[in-house]
C-alpha cells in the first residue's frame, strides 16, 4: 500500500543514492532550459533520459504511457511554435494555415524536449527511489521533517486512493449513474455520490493514520533512519559523466561552444 | 435590528445570485465563442479577449498577487497570520502540527490527487474547454481542516501532476496557487457551515470568484516569467490557460462546492476534525 510511484526493480538506477538521481534530474532540466531554442541540441538530452528509462527497468506500461503524453505535447508545440516562426527560415511543409519553417520545427523540437525531458526525468527519479529514501533525501535537502513527511504520506497513498475512486464511480455506475449523460448541471451534480464516499472514508482514515503516526512517535524528537543511503563510487562517477555530459550540453546549446 | 437583518439577508441572496449568474454567464459565452469561431474559440472568448489584450498591466497586477501570495503562504506555514493589527500566531504552523494535521494534509492530498486523477474532465465544448468537478473540494479542504487542507490541495495537485506525467517548473505555481484556492476561503468565510444565506454569500464572494481571480493570475503570472524556462508562449498562458483556469474554478465552485459543502460540513465537524474545534486561538 505504500508504494506510491515507486516501482521495485533491481537495476541501475535503483541502485543510485538518490541525491545523485535527484541532481541528474537538475541538470536534465538545466541541459533541456539551455537547448529550447534548438531540437537538435536537444536530442542527445531525450536520448539521455530514454537510457535513464532504460536503465531503470519501468517496463513498457511506465513507457507507454510517456510517450503517449509526449506525443500530445510533440504535437501541440509543433502547431503552436511552428505558427509563431512560421515568417523565418526556409518553408518545409505548407497545411492550410499551418506553415512549417525549419527555424520553426526546430524550435518546436527544443521547447517539446523542454517539456518532455524534466517530465521523464523526474518520473525515473520518483519509480526508482523507495518513499522512506525519497523523505531522508527531502530531509538531507533541509525540507522540515513534517513537510517531508506529508508529501511522502501522500504520494504513497494517491495511487491506493485513485483505485477507491475507481471502485465508488463502478459501485455507483452498477446502481445506475451514468456520468456522461445529461445537462452540464447534472453531470457535475452526479459527481456527489462519487465524492460524498470517497471523503466519508477519508475522514475515517484520518483517525487511523493519526494513531499510527502517534504509535511511530512522529514529531517527538530528532528523527533518525535505520537504513540510511549510502554514497557509492557508482554515484560520484555517475554524477561527473552527467556533469561532463550535460555541462558539453548546456554550453552548446547557450553558444559558449561550437560542436 | 429585524430590518438590518432582513436588508443582510436580502444582500447575501443577491451575492449568490449575482455568482451563479456570473457561472452561466461563463458557460453561455462558451457556447457563444464556439458558434461564432468552431475554428479558434478562444479567440473571440470574452475572457480569453481580455487576458489578452491587457497582458501587460495584468502582468504587474500578477507580480503584486504573486509576491502576496508567496509571502501569506511562508507566513501561513511558519505559524503566523497577517491582519490589520500585525502578525498574529495561528497554532496552525507546519511546526505546530500533530500527528492528525499530519494525516490531515496527506488524506487530503491523497483524496485530491485521486480524484483529479480518477475523474474524466466534463467537456463543455468539444475540443475547446471542459472542466474538472474534483477542483469543488480545494475550497473545502481548506475551510474544513485550515491550513492542512489548503497544503494537502497544493500536495495533491502537485502528485497528480507527477502521476499524470506533467510535472515541471509550472507545477511550482501551480502548488502555491492550489494552496490559494483553498487558503482564501478558510480565511476570509466567517460562517463555513453554508448553512445560512449570510455563509453562502461570503463563500460566493471568496470561495468562488476572488479565489478563482486570484489563483489564475498567480499560476498565469509564474508561467510567463518562467516562460524560458517552461516553454509555453504567451497568448497560451494568458489567452488560454488564465481563462481556463478562472472559468473552471468559478463554474465547479460556485455549482457543486456549496452543495458538498452543506452536505459534509456536519460529518466533519461531528468527527472533530473542523478546523476551529482544534486549534486553540493563539491571537
Amino acid at each position: 500500500m505504500f508504494t506510491g510511484l515507486y516501482i521495485e526493480r533491481k537495476s541501475f538506477m535503483h541502485g543510485l543514492d538518490p541525491r545523485s538521481k535527484l541532481i541528474w534530474s537538475v541538470l536534465v532540466l538545466a541541459a533541456s532550459i539551455a537547448t529550447q531554442f534548438n531540437g537538435i541540441k536537444g536530442i542527445p538530452v531525450f536520448i539521455s533520459t530514454l537510457m535513464a528509462l532504460s536503465l531503470s527497468g519501468l517496463g513498457t506500461g511506465v513507457a507507454l504511457l510517456l510517450i503517449f503524453n509526449s506525443l500530445i505535447f510533440f504535437l501541440v508545440s509543433t502547431i503552436i511554435w511552428a505558427g509563431i516562426y512560421s515568417s523565418q527560415g526556409t518553408v518545409l511543409l505548407e497545411l492550410g494555415w499551418l506553415r512549417v519553417t525549419d527555424v520553426g520545427l526546430l524550435v518546436a523540437l527544443g521547447k517539446f524536449f523542454l517539456i518532455v525531458n524534466p517530465i521523464i526525468a523526474f518520473v525515473v527519479f520518483f519509480a526508482s527511489t523507495k518513499p522512506y529514501h525519497l523523505m531522508w533525501t527531502l530531509e538531507k535537502i533541509k525540507v522540515p521533517h513534517k513537510l517531508a513527511l506529508t508529501f511522502v504520506i501522500a504520494l504513497s497513498l494517491l495511487p491506493s486512493m485513485v483505485r477507491v475512486a475507481g471502485d465508488v464511480i463502478d459501485a455507483q455506475r452498477a446502481r445506475g449513474l451514468s456520468l456522461d449523460k445529461g445537462s452540464l448541471v447534472e453531470r457535475i451534480r452526479k459527481h456527489i455520490p462519487i465524492i460524498v464516499p470517497l471523503f466519508s472514508k477519508m475522514l475515517t482514515d484520518v483517525w487511523d493514520l493519526s494513531l499510527v503516526l502517534a504509535t511511530r512517535a512522529v514529531g517527538y524528537g530528532k528523527r533518525t533512519y535505520v537504513l540510511e543511503s549510502n554514497w557509492k563510487s557508482s554515484d560520484t562517477i555517475f554524477i561527473l559523466v552527467s556533469l561532463v555530459f550535460y555541462g558539453v550540453i548546456t554550453a552548446w546549446g547557450m553558444g559558449l561552444i561550437q560542436l | 435590528m429585524s430590518a438590518q437583518s432582513s436588508n443582510s439577508k436580502l444582500y447575501s441572496y443577491l451575492i449568490l445570485i449575482i455568482g451563479l449568474l456570473i457561472a452561466a454567464a461563463i458557460l453561455y459565452e462558451f457556447y457563444q465563442a464556439y458558434t461564432v469561431n468552431p475554428q479558434d474559440p478562444w479567440s473571440v472568448f470574452p475572457l480569453s479577449r481580455f487576458f489578452t489584450q491587457f497582458t501587460n498591466i495584468i502582468f504587474y497586477i500578477g507580480a503584486v498577487v504573486w509576491v502576496i501570495g508567496t509571502l501569506v503562504f511562508l507566513v501561513e506555514l511558519a505559524g503566523y497570520t497577517i491582519t490589520l493589527s500585525g502578525l498574529k500566531k495561528t497554532g496552525q504552523g507546519v511546526s505546530n502540527w500533530g500527528v492528525l494535521d499530519i494525516a490531515l494534509a496527506a488524506l487530503s492530498a491523497a483524496v485530491y490527487g485521486g480524484l483529479l486523477a480518477a475523474t474524466a474532465p466534463i467537456t463543455i465544448v468539444p475540443g475547446f474547454t471542459w472542466i474538472r468537478p474534483a477542483n469543488s473540494l480545494a475550497p473545502l479542504f481548506g475551510m474544513f481542516f485550515g491550513i492542512p487542507g489548503a497544503l494537502g490541495v497544493a500536495f495533491g495537485n502537485l502528485i497528480a501532476d507527477v502521476l499524470a506525467g506533467y510535472f515541471g517548473v509550472g507545477s511550482i505555481g501551480g502548488f502555491v496557487g492550489n494552496f490559494l484556492i483553498a487558503y482564501i476561503p478558510y480565511k476570509f468565510v466567517r460562517d463555513q457551515t453554508f448553512k445560512s444565506a449570510v455563509s453562502l454569500a461570503d463563500f460566493y464572494i471568496w470561495g468562488v470568484i476572488v479565489q478563482a481571480l486570484v489563483s489564475a493570475v498567480y499560476i498565469c503570472w509564474w508561467l510567463d516569467a518562467m516562460q524560458a524556462v517552461v516553454g509555453l508562449p504567451l497568448f497560451v498562458i494568458w489567452g488560454i490557460i488564465a481563462p481556463s483556469i478562472l472559468s473552471n474554478n468559478i463554474v465547479v465552485n460556485a455549482i457543486l462546492s456549496p452543495i458538498l459543502g452543506a452536505l459534509l460540513f456536519p460529518y466533519v465537524k461531528g468527527r472533530g476534525l473542523y478546523w476551529k474545534d482544534r486549534v486553540k486561538n493563539l491571537a
